[in-house]
């Protein structure tokens, strides 16, 4: 869970980071926009200033020429009038900066397309009143005839004046309008612009809040699509390893029935190799193929050896899941387990039987009973009923042992001492042709022990002597001292145990002879408690046999 | 009641020296007659290790009339019914023995009527009764009073429908 939320974070992470730098965009592009504006307003306020400066020559040049003209006209005018050559100081200077001027004029004629053609006619005129000053002065000079004359000319010098400031006019007015017209080029271009860039930042804008909507959460699902294909690709991983350690065997038919994969168990259980790969399943294993039909534990022959398997199936799209499960072992514990209801049933009818039987015949009123046979009934009475509780305790005591809640009371208990209680109480349901012997020890055996319940495994073993030895013959049982330990002994010479049977005789609800045909009855628990509690007791329970000639049943316990 | 005595002795053949006569008192019935249920005396032959069950059957039996002989065990049984005097006309027959098992016995003891009893009560064990050729089946614990009843109709049943006849009437059940 933590790894998940770790990459889920991640996600948002990249998610939130995405989103600060659009959202940074968004102030840098308007910054951007507003630099543009101002540089372009400082380019068109500079531009604006140099027109000025080079425009302004031709409009102060323009207007010069007329005032030079003027000033020429009142000194050539005062001239004649006066005849006084001193009047003719402006008109020389005039001439002089008038040509200047009119260079100046020539130089920054501009663009405007009238200015050449006003220029030109204001030289014409400049040029013809300079031809008539000239005329008027060597008139003057030429005597009083000509300065006469020159009076008489001072209203045709008028007019051609009058021509030229309207000439001079127009340029004027063709300055001005080169000023003009620059200065609004001008500022249409830095209008032009100041719209592009705004229209430019407001794109850049759109395209960033665009980004800055859909992006981070494009963002933010890829990378969590992306984080959740390789968490599903390490489940897949994961559930491989599950399956590779799960004990059942696990196998996969694809939708064609062929086999596409297995798990180890499914290996070891059935035997495949790689060849199974690939291959229909009814060729390369029938028995999980015929498995589908199967209604419970279904017994099949792998490999020689014969298995209780039960089967699960789950069907899908893509083919068939079969699981097995190898019950053998749960099966045989289950059979065994019935197996001993049955025993312990069959265990406790008889000793009931022989008390029902007794009560029904000791009531009976049609037979006239003696009393020693009424007395014989009760005492069978008694003897069942003790032989009933025996056998109740025996199932409690196993089923106290199976959840280890056998309390043992260890103390120094004399060996010898208890095997010959325990034969004389035997002794006294010993068939007649069997003979019961103890041997006391050459000293005094003291073992650690719980002494009722080791009590009731020499009662225990001593029975089992008793009943497998049915054709009678000698039970021994001594005590002696082997080093530090105590060894108790109880053999027969009886039907003996095979082989096989040795170690398997200790295990709960075994049974040497299941059917009991042979009839010894007993609830298959006596040896495996006997065990038990042996080994509670820090000891050890053996046995050795003899087939036909007899068993030998060993306790060795702790020295006290 | 001569025969019953001599049935005494026949099953503590084999024991010299024990003291089974004693366990096993003579046992006479207060009614009178030596056949109080029945138009004959039949005989029987108890085959039980437990002596308590032993004891009680034979009892039982004795006072419904029947002439009995007792065997601790499936090879005393089969020495009884092979070279004894005895005619039985029904074995009642323990399933679980020391040594022979009861079906091993009625294997060996092919032509007298065999009804068994046991305290293992399971269809398979009854079945194996069935197979084993019982005509009769009866589970532990059960009634032994009316044990000498159940034998005689077993027998009656036996004489007029034949084995599968009887084996339909209780096969299995507990005697009442």
């Amino acid at each position: 869970v933590s790894s998940q939320a770790r990459r889920v974070d991640g996600a948002r992470l990249a998610r939130r980071w995405v989103r600060g730098a659009l959202l940074l965009l968004v102030p840098l592009i308007v910054l951007l926009v507003i630099a543009g504006a101002f540089a372009t307003h400082r380019i068109y306020t500079d531009a604006n200033d140099r027109l000025i400066k080079q425009a302004g020559p031709v409009f102060a040049a323009s207007e010069d020429v007329l005032v030079e003209m003027l000033n020429e006209e009142t000194a050539v005018r005062g001239y004649v009038i006066t005849g006084d050559p001193a009047t003719l100081g402006p008109y020389r200077q005039g001439k002089r900066f008038e040509t200047l001027e009119l260079n100046l004029l020539t130089q920054h004629r501009g663009d405007d397309p009238s200015l050449p053609t006003h220029l030109a006619q204001v030289k014409k005129h400049v040029r013809a009143l300079q031809a008539f000053f000239a005329n008027q002065i060597a008139l003057v000079r030429s005597g009083p005839a000509g300065r006469r004359r020159a009076q008489e000319r001072v209203l045709d010098g008028k007019a051609n004046f009058d021509a030229f400031r309207a000439a001079a006019l127009a340029l004027d007015r063709d300055a001005g309008n080169v000023i003009k017209h620059a200065q609004h080029r001008q500022h249409d271009t830095f209008v032009k612009i100041l719209i592009l860039l705004i229209a430019l930042g407001a794109v850049a804008l759109a395209i960033t809040l665009w980004l800055l909507l859909r992006v981070p959460d494009r963002l933010y699902r890829l990378y969590r699509g992306e984080q959740e294909a390789r968490q599903e690709a390490e489940r897949s991983a994961d559930a491989s390893r599950a399956l590779a350690h799960v004990g059942d065997s696990v196998v996969l038919l694809g939708a064609d029935g062929r086999v596409r994969y297995w798990n180890p168990a499914a290996a070891e259980l059935f035997g495949i190799d790689g060849a199974a790969l690939g291959r229909p399943a009814d060729e390369a294993l029938p028995a999980l193929f015929e498995s589908a039909g199967w209604a419970g534990p279904t017994e099949v022959e792998l490999g020689g050896r014969k298995h209780w398997l039960v089967a699960a199936q789950s069907e899908f799209d893509g083919g068939r899941v079969i699981v097995m499960r190898d019950v053998t072992e749960d099966y045989e514990l289950e059979r065994m387990r019935s197996e001993f209801v049955a025993t312990a049933a069959h265990e406790l009818r008889t000793p009931l039987a022989a008390v029902y039987g007794a009560v029904r015949t000791v009531r009976r009123e049609d037979v006239e009973l003696s009393d020693e046979m009424r007395a014989q009934l009760l005492t069978m009475i008694e003897r069942e009923s003790e032989r009933l509780g025996l056998i109740v305790d025996q199932l409690l005591v196993s089923a106290q042992l199976d959840r280890n809640q056998m309390h043992l009371n260890v103390g120094p208990v004399d060996a010898g001492e208890l095997c010959k209680e325990v034969v004389e109480s035997a002794g006294m349901r010993t068939p007649d042709d069997l003979r019961l012997v103890y041997t006391p020890p050459s000293t005094r055996v003291t073992v650690a022990g719980d002494r009722d319940r080791l009590r009731q495994v020499l009662a225990n073993l001593l029975d089992n002597a008793i009943k497998y030895s049915p054709d009678g013959g000698r039970v021994e049982v001594r005590a002696s001292a082997v080093n530090s330990s105590g060894v108790i002994e109880v053999s027969d010479q009886g039907i003996g145990i095979p082989t096989e049977g040795r170690e398997r005789i200790f295990e709960k609800f075994y049974r040497l002879d299941p059917n009991m045909t042979r009839g010894v009855g007993g609830s298959g628990l006596g040896l495996y408690i006997s065990r038990e509690l042996v080994r509670a007791m820090h000891g050890s329970l053996t046995v050795e046999s003899a087939l036909g000639r007899g068993s030998t049943f060993r306790i060795v316990l702790p020295g006290h | 009641l001569a025969l019953a005595s001599a049935a005494g002795d026949a099953s503590s053949g084999g024991n010299e020296g024990s003291p089974q006569p004693a366990r096993r008192p003579k046992l006479r019935a207060i009614s009178g007659g030596a056949d109080p249920s029945g138009s004959s005396t039949l005989t029987a032959l108890v085959v039980e290790d437990d002596p308590a069950m032993r004891m009680l059957c034979a009892f039982n039996l004795e006072a419904a009339g029947f002439e009995v002989v007792t065997a601790a065990s499936g090879e005393e049984a089969v020495r009884i019914a092979t070279t004894g005097d005895h005619e039985f006309d029904v074995v009642l027959l323990d399933v679980m023995l020391p040594g022979l098992g009861g079906f091993e016995i009625a294997h060996r003891l092919r032509g007298v009527p065999v009804v068994f009893m046991s305290a293992r009560t399971s269809s398979a064990d009854i079945e194996s009764g069935r197979e084993a050729g019982g005509i009769d089946y009866i589970t532990k614990p059960f009634d032994p009073v009316g044990l000498g009843e159940r034998l005689r109709e077993d027998l009656e049943a036996l004489r007029q429908g034949g084995a599968e006849s009887v084996r339909r009437l209780r096969f299995g059940e507990p005697g009442r």
